[in-house]
């Protein structure tokens, strides 16, 4: 019965593949397709997803740089309304979220579930008109956020005229997602899918469930906050965490064209992470008006994120053992190890501040917002700009056009982030130990800041060159797409990939 | 179009990296991998197991122990108050009564007469090292909580603690507020008796019972005065007996002083023993 | 309240559920059965074990 209806519904999907693409017989998911017809299946919806995320990068590194001018010099654009920093700081972190985190995400996504279930893209069509309209809910959304509809929820500021656009294209990207997933040709699951899968549907139920219960019928009190924070968390842990680290597990051993380390222990890595990280969220009220078995629940949770976090640790370093000298060559390895690294510090910096003792010192300081940064930047951000060199390439099937904007993208973020981050760390701690001092001023404390911020802004303008650099780079090689075919300087491509791309495009 | 090498143009589209290089180095990072044929399923580390296992004990262990045993309305961590080093335990058999009594206070008392027990000028009296406090017994202090103070209040000879202004300050009747039980009244008074360098012994339960026996009828809007306290004997079952009245040194040293000469002699006597 | 709450309850039995039986299905269809071949699964006959893609930058390499 079961069998039946199973297969009923899987011919009924099939028939929404291209042409002969799944013209096997007997096997369930059909016949495998080949690399270069994979790519070309996502060329479109992926170039709209990677392209819009950079575009939203943009405006969010301005938005960015102007929020961190305005914490040392207030006079800043202060004639301005609606670029007051609550409106400058929430339009950044919303533009960057929505806009360009999770726009990559779902590209790497889709591309990542095609190569691995070896079939071309469902519904590309649909998925690129879902995508204008993504990008429509954001823009609305930002802009509500800067003329002042701001919902004032961390996380959820986007005004409530906003949402059921994202939700409803969101809801379209991911059934089609899905969809490619159930016709997969290659039975057996990798553990980036079960990675990427988990966070296509983790993240509609975070969404709604904090929709639901902080906007459209709002919980009373505490609980709020607890929703909140639960949330918030979770888009990082339960989203982008995920993605990120399905990426890493595809594209290191892709580079290096080494297996991973040890499958048991990506395995054990993924399904502790299922188990353990949705409970964090409460470490960011520990001190506040909450059950104490809430916080220490979730205290308990946060450091058992060490499983996942160390399995996957050791997993990345042995399976990169001997092939460091690769690092050289590949950018793709580059921004995917730096990622990896930044992975695994930013877990144990968030399992110590989770610790009620060092909280008490780093809550309510900078230290937080170098750790988002840790997390938001270091690690899921260089993952995603190592994700783009290698299926850029792929998707155009051009070469990078220049190796000097490439290092200049690497190097500027890279050291834009170092400078960023542990300084910020540093300061937040002194901080925080000040503030719990109630010999020293406030003033003083605000005082001691100020350099650390200036140092902040500088970091700030080394990511925005990186971006820029990228950004031309991106733009050059969308030119040359449109330009004859020629032989590529440099190849990244094997010979036999590319063959079938000469002799489809003109 | 999917199998490039049937193509008739392959080799003419071929890239100069392909066409640089002979079949060895072609197959060069093929042949270096063969000598690890056993990546992809190797087998989980024990010591990361050991690792994992210490974990969840810690994570069970830490739960158990600051759960606030998984009560609703339990907002702290450590129910009982911050937990005492086990040294201070064994050294004062007291510590957890003082605890308990110190949690109060802080709660309640220490709005007016501060963390330190200094009191405020104009607001409420010092209860460090007050006489008040350091009394034999606890009979004045157990009333002035249960049913509250108001008027002039002389401590210790010269301080005067008077209210601020006409209208006055007056303290109402505690003893809802702490808990509304001789445990707990116990409890305060012998973390006030024993802090901030005051000497006073340890109440206990029954000496407030006892204490209290004599005024149960009383309303606890029924504020004491100065004058009336002085009345009740600091120590024992706490009824008004005029003879024992004084309780003070000042009184003590009056009433001894009013003696005639010999009584007084015999009594110093027989005390000095 | 009533519907909202019966729908987060609901949800909140429904997606550990759900979870239990993904972990059913993966271990009755074998995902966790040969590791070995789960950890080949990025490569396939075009590019194989031991091919390093991406070498692009330092111009002379491989």
């Amino acid at each position: 019965m079961i069998n039946q209806s199973q297969t009923l519904q899987n011919k009924t999907l099939r028939a929404l593949l291209p042409g002969d693409a799944l013209t096997g017989g007997g096997t369930e998911g059909g016949k495998k397709a080949a690399l270069a017809e994979i790519d070309a299946s996502c060329r479109v919806p992926v170039l709209f997803f990677f392209l819009s995320g950079l575009a939203w990068l943009l405006a969010g590194t301005v938005l960015a740089l102007v929020a961190s001018i305005k914490l040392h010099t207030p006079g800043f654009l202060a004639g301005w309304e609606w670029l007051t920093f609550a409106n400058v700081r929430t339009a950044h972190l919303n533009t960057v979220v929505y806009g360009f985190a999770s726009q990559i995400s779902v590209g790497v996504t889709i591309w990542l579930m095609c190569r691995l279930c070896r079939i071309p893209l469902v519904a590309p069509g649909l998925i690129t008109v879902a995508n204008l309209f993504y990008n429509l809910g954001v823009t609305v959304g930002v802009g509500g956020i800067l003329i002042g509809d701001s919902t004032a929820i961390e996380w959820l500021e986007m005004p409530r005229y906003a949402t059921p656009i994202l939700f409803v294209s969101y809801a379209l990207i991911a059934v089609w997602t899905i969809v490619t997933f159930r016709l997969r040709a290659e039975r057996h699951l990798y553990v980036s899918q079960w990675y990427l899968l988990a966070a296509v549907l983790w993240f509609p139920w975070l969404y709604g469930t904090a929709q639901v219960m902080l906007l459209i019928e709002p919980v009373r009190g505490v609980v709020q906050a607890a929703v909140n924070w639960w949330f918030a968390h979770n888009v990082l842990g339960l989203w982008f965490t995920p993605i990120g680290l399905a990426s890493i597990y595809y594209f290191i051993p892709k580079v290096i064209g080494r297996p991973i380390h040890s499958y048991y222990l990506s395995v054990l890595g993924f399904w502790s992470l299922a188990l353990f990280y949705n409970w964090n969220g409460m470490h960011h009220l520990v001190g506040g008006p909450l059950p104490a078995w809430m916080i220490t629940v979730s205290i308990v949770a946060s450091v058992m994120m060490l499983i996942p976090v160390i399995t996957v640790a050791i997993n990345h370093h042995f399976t990169m053992v001997g092939h460091f000298g690769k690092l050289k060559y590949s950018p793709t390895l580059r921004f995917m190890v730096f990622g990896a690294v930044s992975y695994t510090l930013a877990s144990l910096q968030g399992v110590a501040s989770a610790v009620r003792s060092i909280s008490e010192v780093t809550h309510f300081t900078h230290h937080t917002i170098a750790h988002a940064h840790l997390g938001m930047y270091a690690f899921f951000t260089m993952v995603m700009f190592g994700a783009m060199y290698y299926i850029l390439p792929r998707i155009t099937q051009r070469e990078w056009p220049s190796n000097g904007l490439i290092s200049l993208h690497f190097w500027g973020v890279a050291l834009g982030i170092v400078l960023y981050v542990v300084p910020m760390s540093i300061m937040g701690f002194i901080q925080g130990t000040m503030l719990n001092d109630a010999a020293v001023r406030f003033l003083d404390v605000v005082q001691f800041t100020l350099p650390w911020l200036k140092l902040r802004t500088l970091a700030g303008l080394l990511l925005a060159a990186g971006h820029v650099a990228f950004v031309i780079n991106v733009g050059w090689l969308l030119v040359r797409m449109f330009e004859p075919y020629r032989k590529p300087v440099v190849s990244i491509l094997t010979g036999e990939a590319e063959t079938v791309a000469a002799a489809k495009l003109p | 179009m999917s199998n490039p090498q049937e193509s008739p143009n392959a080799s003419s589209s071929r890239l100069d990296r392909g066409e640089n290089h002979d079949v060895t180095e072609l197959h060069a990072a093929v042949l270096r991998e063969k000598p690890d044929p056993v990546e992809g399923f190797e087998p989980v580390n024990l010591w990361v197991v050991a690792g994992i296992a210490g974990l969840l004990f810690w994570g069970g262990s830490y739960l158990t122990q600051y759960s606030g045993r998984f009560e609703a309305m339990e907002f702290s961590e450590f129910p009982h108050g911050k937990p005492v080093p086990v040294a201070a335990v064994a050294a004062d058999p007291l510590a957890a009564v003082k605890r308990e009594g110190m949690i109060a206070y802080n709660a309640v008392c220490a709005l007016c007469h501060g963390e330190d027990g200094a009191g405020k000028a104009g607001v409420a009296p010092t209860l460090a090292g007050s006489d008040w406090v350091n009394a034999d017994g606890p009979n004045r202090l157990l009333r002035i909580v249960r049913h509250g103070l108001k008027g002039t209040v002389k401590v210790n000879k010269d301080v005067t603690w008077n209210p601020a202004n006409d209208a006055g300050i007056v303290m109402g009747s505690q003893w809802d507020a702490i808990g509304g039980t001789n445990e707990k009244l116990a409890a305060v008074l012998t973390y006030i008796r024993s802090s901030w360098g005051n000497t006073g012994a340890a109440v206990t339960p029954q000496m407030v019972a006892d204490g209290l026996a004599p005024v149960k009828d009383r309303s606890a809007d029924a504020n004491w005065t100065q004058e009336e306290l002085l009345q009740v004997p600091a120590s024992g079952a706490g009824a008004p007996a005029a003879a024992a009245a004084a309780a003070t040194p000042d009184q003590l040293k009056a009433q001894l002083q009013a003696l005639p000469a010999e009584q007084r002699q015999a009594l110093l006597k027989e005390l000095s023993k | 309240m009533s519907v909202i709450a019966f729908i987060l309850l609901g949800s909140v039995v429904l997606l550990p559920a759900a979870g239990l039986l993904a972990l059913r299905w993966a271990t009755s269809t074998g995902q966790f059965r040969c590791p070995d071949k789960a950890a080949l699964l990025p490569f396939d006959e075009v590019e194989p074990v031991g091919m390093e893609t991406d070498c692009i930058l330092g111009g002379n390499r491989r």
